[in-house]
């Protein structure tokens, strides 16, 4: 946990300084290889407190792995190698000894493939919080209702949560996974691809809601759709590949890299000539 | 005219395996009628009640029955936690690329291919010999729980590692612990898995003959405890049937009596696995 004076004083920077607001979570220099293949390449990259930050960028260039680092997820493939370090709050998460389970409940992470457990929806909300600890039925109860509201899922719902969740259709996946990433209270959401496969009315659904969220989540999100980072986002990361691995091209405000991008790979992708 | 060449090449391809699958039904139909058969019509209820006499060509098969019951017992009480914590272990712990992973892979499949009397001579060597056990129940069972491990270890193994990685993900992403991801999803998941390693497992101890000839022995009395010498019903069935002269009508009964032990421990397994794991998921 942070101290609650350094949140203080971190929540005073940020107030002071809005134009150059302090990074929540930073990468420094930040690698990523698989066994035989490199994934990404020295990124150091901010993400700020309480904003959407949108990672684009053509398949392959690391993005999902990139996401994957920064909860420590990466971790579970086999033969992966990470190297740089990221910072929370200013302390050091690759530590070693550093608590994932912790770490996991604060970064919450929604998959591109809407991945809900083979249980019933009520279930599915409430075991991830049954383990870290909450074992109060009536809590158990009232979060349930509150992350399925929060996700505009209650009403689809609240007459069938002992039915499966895989009776669901996509969109209504995609929203319970990410209820059931919201009832852990985390304060960053990572969002790979989560509307690329659902239907379109789904995805505008999901895509309200990301919006909706970054009122009170750190949003990173990544997207294919350049008009999806362009309405949501409030900075963007453009990452391509570069001698084999992913790299950061390119990072600044939403309307800076849209209008006004300083390299000409931005320019050439969000005008559509590559990528 | 390419259609109904293509319509005729589908017709035959169906009639061939219909035809297949009719003539194979039939062949099992006549073997299981050919073994049950002269069994079920002569057995008695006090065939299972009362104890072998004049070395089988009489009386009933109650003692044998317990000492199968109880070999099989042992051998999956050892069996299937060790067997179920090593395919946990290869699949949690180890990659499948690992050097250790592969190398104990690749010899519970050479295990699983090795002759039983083999076994039954390891079996004897170690259990009855060097660990002092003698001719036992124990022994019998021990022996049997090192031949069925590798089978029910790959079974187990192959049906965790056929559960999406996806699952293992997200539960990871929500801070689920390896145990609670092990108790609540993954070994339910691989119910299928652990029920055909389970069931090929107690098949192969039901039917063990040649193992247990030199582990838990002949004796065909009742035991008095696990540590006693005791028949089971397949030594019993090659005893009667190879030994002892005029023991063939009761080596039948005994063959009616396995069948019908395969079906009840094989229905108990998938019951179990069902009440016990299965029931966590949900799939539909
Ligand atoms: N599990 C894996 N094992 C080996 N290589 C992988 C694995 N996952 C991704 N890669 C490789 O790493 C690179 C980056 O992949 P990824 O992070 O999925 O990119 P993106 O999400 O931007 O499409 C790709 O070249 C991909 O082939
Ligand atoms: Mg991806």
């Amino acid at each position: 946990m942070i101290p609650e004076n350094e949140r203080q004083i971190f929540k005073e920077n940020f107030d002071n300084q809005n134009l150059a607001p302090k990074p929540f979570l930073q990468t420094h220099e930040l690698s990523m290889s698989y066994r035989a293949k490199k994934a990404f390449h020295n990124i150091s990259m901010p993400i700020h407190f309480g904003k959407i930050t949108a990672i684009v960028g053509p398949s392959g260039c690391g993005k999902s792995s990139f996401l994957m680092c920064l909860n420590r997820l990466a971790e579970m493939i086999p033969d992966t190698q990470i190297s740089g370090h990221i910072e929370l709050d200013q302390n050091n998460l690759m530590k070693n000894g550093a608590c994932t389970v912790a770490l996991r409940k604060k970064i919450g992470m929604i998959f591109q493939k809407p991945s809900p457990f083979p249980f019933s929806i009520r279930k599915n909300i409430i075991l991830p919080l049954m383990e870290h600890g909450q074992k109060n039925r009536r809590i158990l109860n009232e979060k349930l209702e509150f992350v399925l509201k929060k996700v505009g899922l209650w009403d689809e719902v609240k007459s069938r949560l002992e039915t499966s969740a895989l009776q669901l259709s996509g969109g209504q996946q995609q929203r319970l996974c990410i209820a059931r990433a919201l009832a852990l209270e985390p304060e960053i959401l990572l969002m790979d691809e989560p509307c690329s496969a659902l239907d379109p009315l789904s995805s505008a659904v999901v895509e309200d809601l990301m919006k909706d969220l970054s009122k009170d989540y750190t949003v990173v999100v990544v997207t294919h759709n350049l008009a999806q980072a362009k309405r949501i986002a409030d900075y963007v990361a453009f990452f391509w590949v570069q001698e084999g691995a992913g790299s950061l091209i390119e990072f600044g405000p939403t309307k800076e890299i849209f209008e006004n991008p300083k390299n000409p790979l931005t320019l050439s992708y969000i005008s559509g000539f590559r990528g | 005219m390419i259609k109904s060449a293509q319509s005729k090449v589908e017709y035959l391809v169906t009639y061939i395996v219909w035809g297949l699958s009719i003539l194979l039904l039939l062949s099992m139909i006549f073997l299981i009628y050919k073994m049950v058969g002269p069994g079920f019509s002569t057995i008695r209820w006090d065939y299972f009640l009362s104890e072998p006499l004049n070395s089988g060509r009489s009386g009933g098969i109650s003692s044998i029955l317990i000492s199968t019951l109880l070999i099989v017992g042992v051998c999956l009480f050892v069996a299937i936690p060790i067997g179920l914590g090593t395919a946990i272990w290869l699949t949690e712990f180890t990659t499948s690329q690992s050097f250790l992973g592969q190398n104990i892979r690749r010899s519970l499949d050479i295990l699983a291919g090795v002759p039983s009397i083999v076994f039954g001579l390891f079996g004897n060597a170690l259990f009855c010999r060097y660990l002092g056990l003698g001719f036992s129940i124990i022994s019998g069972g021990l022996t049997l729980a090192c031949m069925v491990l590798p089978i029910l270890i790959r079974s187990i193994e192959v049906g965790i590692r056929s559960i999406p990685s996806e699952h293992r993900f997200s539960a990871s992403a929500l801070g689920l612990s390896t145990f609670s991801q092990l108790y609540h999803l993954i070994l339910p998941l691989a119910v299928p898995g652990i029920v055909v390693g389970l069931v090929l497992g107690i098949g192969r101890a039901v039917a063990e003959t040649a193992a247990l000839v030199f582990t838990s022995g002949y004796v065909d009395r009742m035991p008095s405890s696990i540590s006693d010498s005791g028949r089971s019903l397949s030594v019993h069935i090659y005893d009667l049937s190879m030994n002892v002269p005029g023991g063939e009508s009761n080596a039948y009964k005994s063959v009616f009596v396995i069948l019908i032990l395969l079906f009840f421990l094989n229905t108990l397994t998938m019951f179990l696995a069902d009440r016990l794991l299965a029931r966590k998921v949900m799939n539909e």
